[in-house]
């Protein structure tokens, strides 16, 4: 018990030994990206406190040489908070409005509160990915996404009427689950729970997809040679021997009409003129 | 009796149907993948800082830990090349191709890479061999088959597409043949009833045009088609028949793997037949909703949703419970894989027509099944279809069992023309006479690439 105390008084007499030195870097600028309201580029420090705003541009955070978030347009951030020390890790976020997207890696040896707090709720992040959207208008919903592993979605205690106060309600949000708040802030009163939505994979990550800066990942040497626009990794069907007339017309389905029977050529099915 | 037996075909085929696609579904989703995105973001990261050791060593470490990491391997490999030790790029590309599948989704661009480790250290026929396997994939069937053609011995290969070509393609398309029976039923029920049952030789003339574009990042296709059918035996003549059709298709031009696509497509068919004088007979115009679930590079499963509406020609003094005017829905689910030296496709499809006329309301029930195989340098098709179309509300309660058997054999002799054989034949069982009818049919056809 002393020992917490201790380490308590210290850090608040001298700060943590993270807390005034660089958390991380800030990677993949792309257009107007600010930190600190100065126009940011790659490889620059991020500290806390340091506040990160993008109108038509994007950015990664890549912190502690452990996470990435990424930060969509239109987006104001700041790291209110990071501590790491003798096997604790304490991150706070504070997403005043916008997208972001937070890779958070999963270290059974490592006892980590990863946070990120937006208007409507708080989203603890247990591990590993999740996607908050916070638009600046206040009347629109927010969204709370958990893509991969489990979060816990925590709401602020509000007050129903004078003097009744309900107590913060928490949800946990696991793979796949999504809750999208109705405007301005959830509804978080006893008698109408937060809606937890189901999203499909694919659904799921085309949601957050827009986060992402483009040049974050590589996979062709093109890729390496500066050039992320390009994207080879584009798999389809192998339409190898589907060449020959009629081999989509044998299982598209056919002219409704069962009475005029006309030559074969001329089925037509225009998704055979895909090459 | 024989309504239960069509619904219990019915239904096995669909529970057949249906295990098929579902064994191929993944729906598994990797609990490491996010330490995976982490790891391969710090190593991109470092690398666009030209910081070579940080990246290797944060990927490096990530593989220890995690060695099935394909894409990792990948990207180290690409991090090697780069800083010019193709042979560790190679061994870490090799790497990446020991921990995919045959088909997995992004083997194209491991072999690629692979190939390029190689020849950058010499090793140019090792090169040409991984080149040609990449060139199996689609994604990078163009890169590849550039790159093999520019193979040049220690250097980098050659990083373009082939050139596309122009947007617009047309072709002609020229058919013979000899059908056993010029079937126009449907006009033996109206009261000029003509003969049903002539054989002719019939010759087809058409011409197609198409584009391809985009449309809001998405693939645009155009098709437009206009021909001629035409059988010389005079008492087939009435049955000379013009038509043209124009469809457009909108959707994803690359569909990808575990990812379903959608596509939106509407097509106008017009024909005119030699009836009375060369008139206008039907059009049907349809809008279609495709839904297609690529498994993976051999297995594809696809929904699709046409509904439709079609005008009949009628003439004062027709029974109006002949008109064939009206609405049409014409649900199918299909599945095509890999089988074998070839592919199999098989579908259920549901039609109803929901016509004007109560001799023409219909209900169709039909289980088609193809498959193709490469023979020396052709493409044989065997085709099998049954169908049960009954026309519950028609005044001789019509049920039709249709049988449909097909061949085919096509070959392209160059990128221009290509040609095929075809001989199909159609056995409808009705309990209806003049319903009940065998039609064999052989067609040669060609068609060559004007544009």
């Amino acid at each position: 018990m002393i020992k917490p105390l201790g380490l308590l008084l210290f850090y608040s007499l001298f700060g943590s030994p993270y807390s005034h030195g660089a958390a991380g870097k800030l990677g993949f600028v792309e257009g107007d990206v600010r930190l600190n309201r100065v126009q940011a580029r790659d490889y620059v420090d991020v500290s806390v406190g340091d506040l990160l705003e993008t109108r038509k541009g994007k950015c990664t955070i890549l912190l502690a040489g452990n996470h990435v978030i990424h930060i969509g347009q239109d987006s104001r951030i700041k790291l209110t908070d990071f501590v790491m020390n003798q096997g604790q890790e304490k991150t706070t976020l504070d997403l005043a409005y916008g997208t972001t997207r937070a890779l958070v890696r999963s270290q059974k040896s490592l006892k980590r509160a990863f946070n990120i707090r937006a208007r409507a709720a708080t989203m603890g992040v247990r591990g590993t990915e999740v996607y908050i959207e916070s638009p600046r208008s206040l009347a629109k919903p927010q969204k709370f996404l958990t893509i991969d592993g489990v979060a816990e979605l925590t709401f602020p205690q509000s007050r129903n009427a004078p003097g009744v106060q309900v107590a913060p309600q928490k949800v946990l949000l696991k793979q796949g689950q999504m809750i999208e708040t109705s405007g301005g802030s959830a509804d978080t009163t006893s008698s109408s729970k937060p809606q937890v939505q189901n999203i499909p994979k694919e659904i799921a990550s085309e949601i957050a997809a827009a986060t992402v800066p483009q040049s974050s990942e590589i996979r062709t040497t093109e890729q390496l040679a500066a050039s992320p626009e390009v994207d080879v990794v584009t798999p389809a069907f192998s339409n190898g021997i589907a060449t020959t007339p009629g081999f989509w017309d044998a299982v598209a389905p056919k002219p409704f009409d069962p009475i005029l029977d006309k030559p074969a050529t001329i089925a037509v099915d225009v998704r055979v003129t895909k090459q | 009796m024989d309504e239960k037996l069509s619904a219990l075909a019915i239904k096995t085929w669909l529970f057949v149907l249906t295990g098929l696609i579902t064994l191929d579904v993944d729906l598994s989703w990797a609990a490491d993948e996010t330490n995976r995105q982490i790891a391969r973001t710090y190593g991109t990261f470092y690398f666009q800082q030209r910081d070579f050791a940080q990246a290797t060593a944060k990927l490096e470490e990530h593989l220890s830990g995690d060695p099935e990491d394909s894409d990792s391997w990948n990207l180290l490999g690409l991090l090697h090349l780069a800083n010019g030790k193709p042979d560790k790029g190679s061994r870490a590309f090799f790497k990446a191709l020991e921990k995919t599948s045959r088909t997995h989704a992004k083997r194209g661009i491991y072999l690629y890479n692979y190939a390029d480790a190689l020849n950058r250290q010499s090793r140019t026929e090792n090169a040409r061999s991984v080149l040609r396997q990449a060139a199996r994939f689609p994604g990078t069937r163009q890169l590849a088959e550039v790159a093999l053609k520019e193979l040049r011995p220690g250097a980098p290969l050659v990083k373009r597409e082939a050139e596309q070509t122009s947007a617009w393609s047309g072709s002609v398309l020229v058919s013979s043949g000899y059908d056993s029976n010029v079937l126009l039923f449907s006009e033996s029920l109206l009261s000029v009833a003509p003969n049903t049952n002539t054989a002719s030789p019939t010759a087809s003339l058409v011409f197609e045009a198409k584009r391809s574009g985009t449309l809001w990042s998405q693939g645009l296709w155009l098709r437009t088609l206009a021909g001629s059918t035409l059988y010389t035996s005079p008492d087939s003549r009435p049955y000379n028949s013009a038509f043209a059709i124009i469809g457009v298709n909108w959707g994803r031009t690359e569909p990808e793997i575990s990812m379903t696509s959608h596509h939106f497509g509407t097509q106008l068919n017009a024909n005119f037949l030699n009836l009375n004088g060369f008139r206008f007979h039907n059009l049907d115009q349809s809008l279609t909703w495709t839904m297609s679930y690529p498994h993976d590079s051999n297995a594809e499963s696809e929904w699709k949703l046409p509904v439709s509406y079609q005008v009949f020609r009628t003439e004062t003094g027709d029974d109006p419970e002949n008109d064939r005017t009206g609405f049409g829905i014409s649900p199918s689910l299909a599945h095509r894989r890999t089988l074998g030296p070839g592919k199999l496709s098989i579908a259920a499809r549901h039609e109803r027509l929901f016509a004007k006329g109560k001799n023409y309301q219909s209900r169709t029930w039909a289980l088609p099944l193809l498959y193709q195989l490469p023979v020396f340098t052709n493409t044989a098709s065997i085709g099998l279809e049954g169908s049960h179309v009954s026309y519950s509300q028609s005044s001789a309660q019509r049920n039709d069992r249709i049988w449909r058997l097909s061949f085919g054999l096509a070959r392209s002799f160059s990128k221009a023309l290509s040609a095929s054989l075809d001989y199909s034949l159609r056995k409808s069982l009705s309990n209806v006479d003049l319903a009940a009818y065998d039609k064999h049919a052989v067609m040669m056809t060609v068609n060559y690439a004007i544009f």
